[in-house]
Parts: C-alpha cells; structure tokens; sequence
C-alpha cells in the first residue's frame, strides 16, 4: 500500500500544476476511494492557502531577511545623483534601454521611494543611515533606538515611531510593527496596514496607536479617532475598533477591550507573569493640594529651582504577594512618558535626570493618596534600583527599568507588596517661566498603558 | 443562539475571518489559483446580496462554504478544458468537506506552518513561496540564474513536501493525531 509521503508528493506536484497525466489520474483515483487521501488533499489545500496569503503577506520580508538589509533612508544628494543616471533621460538610445530595462527594474525596486521622514526628535537609528528631517526611506527593516521619528508615506499616511522600536517597512501602505510604539495616522490616502507577529491593524481614515513588547509576542492596539479593524491571523478573529476602542493581539487570541477591562491585575505571560498597578498609584506635591494641580491619569514629577517650589514625586505599588523570590530570575518596570501639557519645556536644562527608589522603610508601606508630601514614602525611605535620562524635547516614550540591583531589590521584597518612588533630580533652570512638569502614565491614562511590572520566573509556563 | 439577523459589520468580521477558510476550501474544488480567486470574487459578491438568508453570525461558515461551493461548480465548466480538473464525484466528495478538522486543530495547524516556514533557511523560503509572486516568477529565477525551469520546481516540490511533513510533526508533537498513523 502507498503511504502518507507518496500520496503527498502527487499532491504537491498537482498543486503546483507540474503532475503527468498518469499521475493525476492515479491521485483521483486515491481521492474517489479514500478518505485519508482526501483529508490529506484537504490539509495540502490548506498549506496551499497558508503560503500563497504568507507570500502576499511578506510580499518583502523574505528578501530583507535572506540579504539581511536593512531599509535605507535615502538622502536628497544620493537620490539625486541616482535621477540623474543617464537611463532615465528622456533621449535615452532606445536599444539601450530595452538592454538595460532589466537592471533598471532591479534598482528601481530597490531603491523605490515608499516615504519621508517628515520629523525626527533626537532619532538615533542602530544602522548609520541619514536621519534629517526630508531624507527618503526605501523598503526593509528600521531600528530606531532613541527619539522619536515620523514618516509620511506616499500612500498618505503618517507613522510616528517611539524608541525602542524595529519595524520593516514592506510598502508605502504597509508595514510590520516587530517592536516598539507606533501611531499611525491617515487623514486622507489609501487605507494603512500595520502587521504584527500575530495579525493586523487596518485603517482607511483615523488614527490609532499599537505598542508591541520587546519579543512583539503581544501588541496592543488603541483607537484615537475613525475606526481601525484588528484581526487574528491564526484564529481569524476580528474586530473594529471606534474611538477609544482597544484591543490586544497575542498568540492565542485577540482580546477586545471589554475583556481587557476585565482583566486581572495578574496576567500570564510565557516564562512569568505581568502585573499591573490596580490603581495602586499616587502623585505627592509640594503644597498638599494634589486635587488642584494634578489628574488621575497623570503620575507627575518635578523639581522646582527654589526652596518649597512646588515639587511633585510619584508612587507606584504591585502585589507580589504570588511571587515566590527563589523563582524570580529576571524583572522589569515598564512606564510610559506621557506629555503633561503643563509648563516649558525650553525652562528644563537640555537633559533632565530621574531616579527610581524602592521603598524599604516598612513605616511607610501604607501610603495613600491622602497622604500629606512630609508623610508619603519619599526618597530616604528608599534605596535606588534605577535610573534614566529624558531630553527636554522628548515627552513620550517607553522607559524600561531592570538590571541585578532591581531584580535584587524585587527578590527581598517577593511575596509582600512593592513600592517604587520616582522622582525627577534635575531642576527647572533658572528664569521666568515654569518648567515643564514631567508625567508618566497612570493605569486610567486614555492613550497609554500604566505602569506594568514584568517578572521572568523560573520553571513558569 | 441569537435568532437576530447579523448587521454589516458583522458579516464583515464573519467573512474576514472565515475568508482563509473559504479560500482553501475553494483551492480543493478548483484547479488553480486563478480559478479561486473569482470565484471568491462572486462568492462573496452573492453573500453580500443573500445576507438576509443567513440566520445568526455563528453560522456564517457552513453557511458561506454551501455559496463557495455552487460557485465553484458553476466555474467547473470554465475550466471543463483544465487537464486538473476532477470528475463530479470527486468534486463532491471534496466539496463534502468531511474530512476538514474543526476550528481548533485548525488553528494548530496554521500555528505549525508558521513555525514549519521558520525552520526553512532564508533561500529555501523565498523559493517555497516563488510560486505565488506573480505569473512567470519561477520563469524569471529560472533564467536569471541560469537553471531549468523544472528543475526548479522539482526543488519547489521537495521543499513543499519537506513543510507538510513538518506540519505533519508539529501537529503529532502536540497531540492531534495524523490519519495515516
């Protein structure tokens, strides 16, 4: 009797349209009498299926990955010089364009023009291509590893990129978010495509933003305006999202936000577990009036330049109780900076520092909201597990915080509760004005994600 | 079960996310690509005319598969010619669909081609997907690196089978039993 691999290979080549005459006729056969030979045709039909969408899908992922180029951000010069070769002339010898018709498709594939960076915010990319603002992006893979970057596509729409982040730009309507934070934005053009690992984004007009984590295993997808249709690949579902929809796409599903709203403060993650805040947050100010100049979606920091200037510092509280330390192997903190919309920028020095404790002193576990600026846990109650700088000019962004002396802080404080207090060390600069307060997201920010603490446990699936 | 007749929007998302379902069950009636495309093309045309006859969302699939296949039939005598054609029987049979697994190991099964594509190294892809870049693109490597075209596809056919197999171990790794074991 012929098996599995004989009746596979008729198969293949009758797909392919490269089965003899005899063969066919031997496969019909197969197919008329048996049943494992027709589910076997089946399952072939669905492979079939599977590599012609993943052919459109990667239309150029193929060919980035095997050559491993990167996407080149094109310089006006270097283009020009490229408009300026003499196939492209108008009076160009017809015979020689004919001739060389072959080389010119190739390079003009190449090189095709799919967008520009219309705005570049201290962007630095990994790769050393041209970041100035007006400089053309050809298709392949962009690494942006600090700033903020925006690129018009020719399609009409706009995509702006937040550090850390690697996409792969496929074509001018169609791009693969790998990692990182992006808003895509068309007000008017051809409908956009943002590919993930496990699905997609598509809009015709509006605006939405996806933030996909380091492993880009899960991507979160947020409407700002219009409607954005969200879809699974392996599952196939789907769902559009109006204003202020969300929804998220991992490898099992895709989660809409009512059943993101219902989520748990605990969530399961391969290798751990991602935990969220649960409203555990506080911003304390100076002048104990946090009612008046600060909001629930709003985590706040600032430093005056002047004695009792009205400073503000932040707090934000995880449950470890479920967190056993001997399994806890790797840890991060994740937040969003967000913009506060209140004070100047150009008052802050150039670069502004921040530092982040972690509450030791067990008097001061119980905070609250009501908690008056001399009670709340400040920085002496603390020892400091991290670090980070933000330019003046920045005010989104993902900041990570982790390494040995944060994993080792979280390990003494397993399964109690955890505390971390930020503050911005860098004061106003001196002058008329008020300084730009900084804000990270809290869990009821509209638009970005609260603060979320990632732990890798061991054995933990 | 909700007795109320789906919206737009919700055939919208019935259809999309049925959609690679239908494309492979018409891909198994039909004998190219080029046949299934149109007739997805006037499947879903009539679908969108006949929504009024589907009673819930939940039976969109069963429910779009009778239209793709009546479709798929009315095409049969375009391609009466085509050498790859079945006879009816065998179109019924196929058209039967019982031997389809259920959602579940559906989606195990597009979870192991993913992983099976993942496997293949970077030259090896781009080859198992030539054949579906367009008219002609196995012609083009074929001359622009100076092989036969059927040589090419014998590779193309190696490596077609190398992925089913390894579908067929992903899918026995996990548990879901193969029909030839």
């Amino acid at each position: 009797m012929k098996g599995r691999e004989y009746w596979q290979k008729l198969i293949v080549s009758y797909q392919i349209g490269q089965i003899s005459d005899e063969n066919r006729a031997e496969l019909e056969e197969a197919l008329r009498t048996s049943r494992e030979v027709r589910s076997l045709f089946h399952r072939s039909c669905r492979i079939d299926s599977g590599l012609r969408r993943e052919a459109e899908k990667c239309d150029v992922d193929s060919t980035i990955i095997s050559q491993d180029q990167n996407a080149k951000v094109v310089p006006f010069s270097s283009r020009d010089a490229f408009q300026r070769r003499p196939f492209f002339r108008g009076g160009a010898v017809a015979v020689a364009v004919v001739l060389l018709s072959a080389v010119a498709w190739a390079i003009t594939t190449q090189y095709r023009i799919v967008g520009t960076l219309v705005s570049s915010e201290n962007a630095v990319w990994e790769t050393s291509v041209a970041t100035e603002t007006g400089s053309e992006l050809t298709r392949g893979v962009l690494r942006l590893t600090s700033g903020i970057a925006t690129v018009r596509f020719v399609s009409g729409a706009e995509l702006t990129l937040e550090a850390p982040a690697r996409i792969f730009v496929k074509s001018p309507r169609k791009v693969k978010l790998v990692s990182g934070t992006a808003v895509v934005k068309i007000v008017e053009g051809e409908a956009f495509t943002l590919e993930t690992e496990y699905g997609q984004a598509v809009v015709e007009v509006g605006e939405f933003f996806a933030s996909a984590g380091p492993d880009g295993r899960r991507c979160d997808f947020e409407t700002i305006s219009g409607t954005v249709q969200v879809s699974h690949d392996f599952t196939r579902e789907a769902i559009r999202l109006t204003e202020g929809g969300s929804a998220a796409l991992h490898a099992g599903k895709l989660e809409s936000s009512e059943e993101l709203e219902n989520q748990e403060q605990f969530e399961k993650i391969e290798g751990g577990l991602r935990i969220r805040t649960d409203g555990k947050v506080a911003t304390f100010i100076r002048n104990n009036r946090p009612y008046k100049w600060t909001r629930p979606e709003f985590l706040t920091l600032k430093k005056a330049n002047f004695p009792n200037g009205f400073d503000q510092r932040s707090v934000v509280g995880f449950d470890l109780s479920k967190v056993n330390s001997e399994k806890l192997e790797d840890a991060s903190l994740q937040v969003n900076l967000v913009p506060s919309g209140i004070g100047l920028a150009s008052r802050l020095p150039k670069v502004n520092r921040f530092a982040v404790y972690g509450l030791v002193n067990p008097e001061k576990e119980s905070w609250s909201q009501s908690d008056q600026w001399e009670d709340a846990p400040d920085i002496a109650d603390g020892a400091l597990v991290g670090s980070f700088e933000i330019p003046r000019t920045q005010q989104t962004g993902v900041i990570q915080i982790g390494g040995e002396e944060f994993v080792r802080f979280l390990k003494s404080r397993a399964g109690s509760t955890v505390t971390f207090i930020f503050v911005r060390e860098t004061a106003n600069d001196e002058g008329a004005g008020h300084g730009l307060v900084h804000a990270i997201a809290s869990d009821v920010h509209p638009d970005a994600a609260g603060p979320i603490l990632e732990l890798v446990l061991e054995d933990y699936y | 079960m909700s007795d109320e007749k789906p919206s737009e929007e919700q055939f919208l998302r019935g259809f999309l996310k049925s959609e690679e379902d239908l494309r492979s069950y018409a891909r198994a009636l039909l004998p190219t690509w080029e046949a299934v495309d149109e007739v997805m093309q006037e499947a879903s045309v009539v679908m969108w005319r006949k929504l009024d006859q589907l009673r819930n969302e939940s039976e969109f699939l069963p429910w779009a598969k009778v239209i793709v296949r009546f479709e798929s039939l009315k095409a049969r005598r375009t391609f009466a010619r085509d050498r790859h054609q079945f006879g009816d029987d065998v179109f019924d049979l196929l058209a039967a669909g019982d031997e389809i697994p259920d959602e579940e190991d559906l989606i195990q099964e597009r979870q192991a081609l993913k992983q099976c594509l993942g496997k293949l190294d970077p030259d090896q892809r781009e080859l198992v997907l030539l054949p579906y870049r367009g008219h002609g693109a196995v012609t083009d490597l074929a001359e622009s690196s100076g092989r036969t075209v059927n040589s090419l596809y014998k590779k193309i056919g190696r490596l077609r089978e190398k992925l089913s197999l390894c579908v067929d171990g992903e899918i026995s790794a996990s548990g879901m039993e193969g029909e030839f074991s």
